[in-house]
């Protein structure tokens, strides 16, 4: 067991070139930025040309080999990058890349490597995703959407949705059925990708409760070059969904000669929201008196800590005995707990989402909202499932 | 940066030594019997853990003890939680701390050594009749006479009381909170069993005008509570391990019960209400797992714990209550009678969640670390 986290020299200097860059190209009022939540077109046009920047200085995939358009990172390097944008709220690139950059690595073709990651190193493509159907949610495997091969193509015909911020997407990832066999489940689906601007895809918006626009997507005769699969034929459920198979890309070192320091690291996601509501409560008063004194909204405080605490510790430890999906059932069950506790310490000035009577300029608000759209990927329930029947064994 | 959450190899191997003690040496069938015997614990156990040189592990080795870093204590404790033993383990290591944070070179070659090789057990006598053990509520009065003190009051809830070789004792004196390292021999010590829910013998100890000597002042007069505050935290992060530990056990048999036991026409655990319940278990235990290992990390690496201590200890400290509860529901009736195990768990747990500070106790604490106040 060993929780100090130590930094080096050389790691220091690399994190004040990210700092005075952000310094640079991040103002303030742009800070915050989160592509699924967001639709305003001023941000989303300053974001655009942001990751382009942040792709030229290779810090969008940090760790990606140098001939895909990475700095070639070890993955302590990539933490301080990730850190300093973190610490000043910079918005994560936007799409599905983040999951589909690791597979195209293990799993894709050196041509396929070729055609995408640069692009997508340089902030060029930006992936929008094609997986839950209507009658196809948390159990992904029942999806509809069928490819037929004709020719060199495969042609795919269904219907996708909750396909977050699909049209500010180019690329697009869909799962299909390529074994005509319902019943073949799992067994018989196939991932494709193609540009989003391939005749036959039509978009239809869903906006959220959380200010976002999610999509319906309407495949008709969508044409997908035979080339354009990711993994192989009917393995996609494995390959892609599970992360199975295929060569791990390669993990740089950085032969950092030290010394070693400890160092804190920056508070980021709910920890930074918490920091901020306990300096709220700490200048704000209610019948008349501070509402840090209060020892209910001390309690509160307390249980937001500790859940905040145990995020930070999931994260620390990777991975467990048990599997992932322990892990993601605890953060997911944990998102609706802090923003529905935030708000009982707000009270009724909680549901304010902005001008000069919203506190903490209406982020918990925000936070509150984005809570009830935590089910991509399977629901809590979901998770539960899984942990009850393939960490513990019960029956299905 | 080298950031871990694992045990090393050598934890790895205290852990299974002390597993296999224990299957062998206190089954659940020994834990029944000593429940219902005097002095509630196994003398002859503790002698032979004292041999195998776990009751010294975080002694310094000038006292007799193997100088070994907080986290080794972990994996002992949750092996001890896991096995339900019982016996004034966790009271002897905090007042083996309390000796060391302050106590005189005099007590210190007195006890310490004693403690290490299983000749001498000292039970806590802190919870006030209030409840409390916070410097608000300790008023057993403490009064100098000449060169000694004389003891008045009454600490509820000690553990083993009856056959302790020293009560480590708060009390409040003019100069503020005091400690004492007391001989429960001393004219005026009265001891009487409290009939109680875990299963271990628990005592209210009466100190009636009782002169003790100055040499059994621990610290400074008025200073006791500097010394006492972060050895309960300490203590309860190792009570947190206790916790862990019954909840791996509890767990299992959860589990287990879930699959083997039919209605309906098969399993009770292919219906999601119980897979809930069973999971919850597990979440229960891992959240706890992984805040005890950080807090006990801290206090091995001589960084501030305060704040990592009090999350740990909360967090348990609740989670064991909850853990318990969902466990008895999967058990339904059958875990109600006493000749099933489960409920040796959920008494004993009720000791562990409010031992060295309830979870209220330590959520204020938390709230001082965090700065709210």
């Amino acid at each position: 067991v060993d929780l100090t986290h130590t930094t080096t020299p050389a790691l220091e200097s690399l994190r004040d070139e990210v700092r005075t860059w952000l310094e640079e190209e991040l103002p303030p009022e742009y800070e915050g930025f989160q592509w699924d939540f967001e639709e305003d077109p001023d941000r989303w046009a300053f974001m655009r040309q942001f990751w382009k920047k942040q792709g030229e200085k290779r810090w969008l995939e940090p760790t990606w080999p140098g001939e895909y358009g990475g700095a070639e990172m070890s993955p302590r390097q990539a933490r301080v990058v990730r850190e300093e944008f973190d610490r000043r709220r910079a918005g994560g690139f936007a799409g599905i890349g983040m999951i589909l950059g690791p597979a195209f690595l293990r799993l894709g073709t050196l041509e396929q490597k070729a055609q995408i990651l640069p692009g997508m190193a340089a902030g060029g493509i930006m992936w929008a995703e094609g997986y839950s159907e209507p009658d196809a949610g948390s159990d992904l495997a029942a999806l509809q959407t069928r490819a037929e091969l004709d020719g060199d193509e495969w042609v795919v015909n269904g219907q996708k949705t909750f396909c977050t911020a699909g049209h500010h997407c180019n690329w697009v990832m869909v799962a299909a059925r390529t074994d005509p066999d319902a019943s073949m489940r799992h067994k018989g689906l196939t991932w494709f990708y193609a540009p989003m601007d391939t005749p036959g895809l039509e978009l239809r918006p869903l906006y959220n409760l959380a200010d976002g626009r999610q999509n319906v997507l309407f495949f008709d005769d969508f044409r997908v070059p035979a080339a354009n699969i990711l993994g192989d034929l009917n393995q996609g459920w494995n390959q892609v969904w599970f992360g199975l198979g295929g060569t791990p890309a390669p993990v740089f070192e950085d032969h950092d000669p030290g010394p070693e320091f400890a160092y804190e690291p920056p508070l980021t996601g709910h920890a930074w929201v918490l920091d901020q509501l306990v300096a709220y409560c700490k200048v704000n008063t209610r019948g008349g008196r501070s509402l840090i004194e209060d020892p209910l909204v001390q309690h509160q405080l307390a249980q937001l800590a500790i859940g905040v605490e145990t995020e930070k510790l999931l994260w620390n430890e990777d991975c467990c005995e048990y599997g992932t999906h322990l892990h993601q059932a605890i953060a997911k069950e944990f998102q609706p707990e802090f923003g529905q506790r935030c708000m009982e310490i707000l009270g009724p000035l909680g549901i304010i989402q902005g001008g000069e009577w919203a506190p903490l300029a209406g982020e918990i608000d925000r936070i509150y909202r984005r809570s009830f759209g935590n089910h991509a990927g399977g629901t809590s329930q979901v998770k539960r499932m899984v942990v009850a029947t393939r960490a513990l064994g019960l029956p299905r | 940066m080298a950031i871990d959450t694992r045990w090393n190899a050598d934890q790895d191997h205290l852990r299974a030594a002390a597993r296999q003690f224990l299957e062998r040496r206190c089954p659940t069938t020994a834990v029944r019997e000593l429940e219902a015997s005097e002095p509630g614990f196994d003398r002859a156990m503790w002698q032979e853990m004292a041999d195998l040189g776990w009751l010294g592990i975080a002694v310094p080795e000038e006292f007799g003890g193997a100088g070994s870093g907080f986290l080794d204590l972990v994996p002992l404790f949750e092996e001890l939680g896991r096995a339900v033993v019982p016996g004034p383990f966790l009271d002897t290591m905090v007042a083996a701390d309390i000796l060391l944070a302050a106590g005189t070179g005099e007590q210190r070659a007195d006890v310490l050594p004693a403690i290490t090789d299983g000749r001498c057990t000292v039970s806590l006598a802190l919870v006030e009749p209030d409840g409390g053990i916070g410097p608000e509520s300790i008023a057993l009065r403490a009064e100098r006479s000449g060169d000694g003190w004389v003891l008045d009051g009454v600490k509820l809830l000690v553990a083993f009381a009856a056959s302790a070789d020293r009560l480590l004792c708060s009390a409040r004196s003019d100069d503020g909170v005091t400690l004492f390292l007391v001989d429960p021999g001393t004219a005026g010590v009265a001891v009487t069993p409290v009939p109680n829910l875990s299963g271990l013998p628990l005592s209210a100890v009466e100190f009636e005008r009782v002169e003790v000597p100055g040499a059994a002042l621990v610290g400074r007069a008025g200073g006791g509570w500097a010394v006492l505050s972060p050895a309960i935290a300490k203590g309860a992060v190792l009570q947190a391990a206790t916790i862990v530990g019954a909840a791996g056990a509890v767990l299992e048999m959860t589990n287990q019960y879930a699959k083997d036991r039919e209605q309906f026409g098969g399993p009770i655990g292919r219906y999601q209400a119980v897979q809930y319940l069973v999971s919850d278990v597990l979440i229960d235990l891992h959240r706890a797992d992984l805040l005890t290992r950080q807090a006990a990390y801290k206090i091995d690496a001589r960084q501030p714990f305060e704040r990592e201590a009090a999350i740990a200890a909360t967090f348990a400290k609740q989670a064991s209550a909850h853990l318990h509860r969902q466990a008895h529901e999967v058990h339904a009736g059958v875990a109600f009678m006493m000749e099933h195990d489960l409920q040796l768990y959920s008494r004993r747990a009720k000791y562990w969640e409010t031992s060295l500070g309830d979870a209220r106790y330590h959520e204020a604490r938390l709230a001082e670390a965090l700065e709210f106040v």
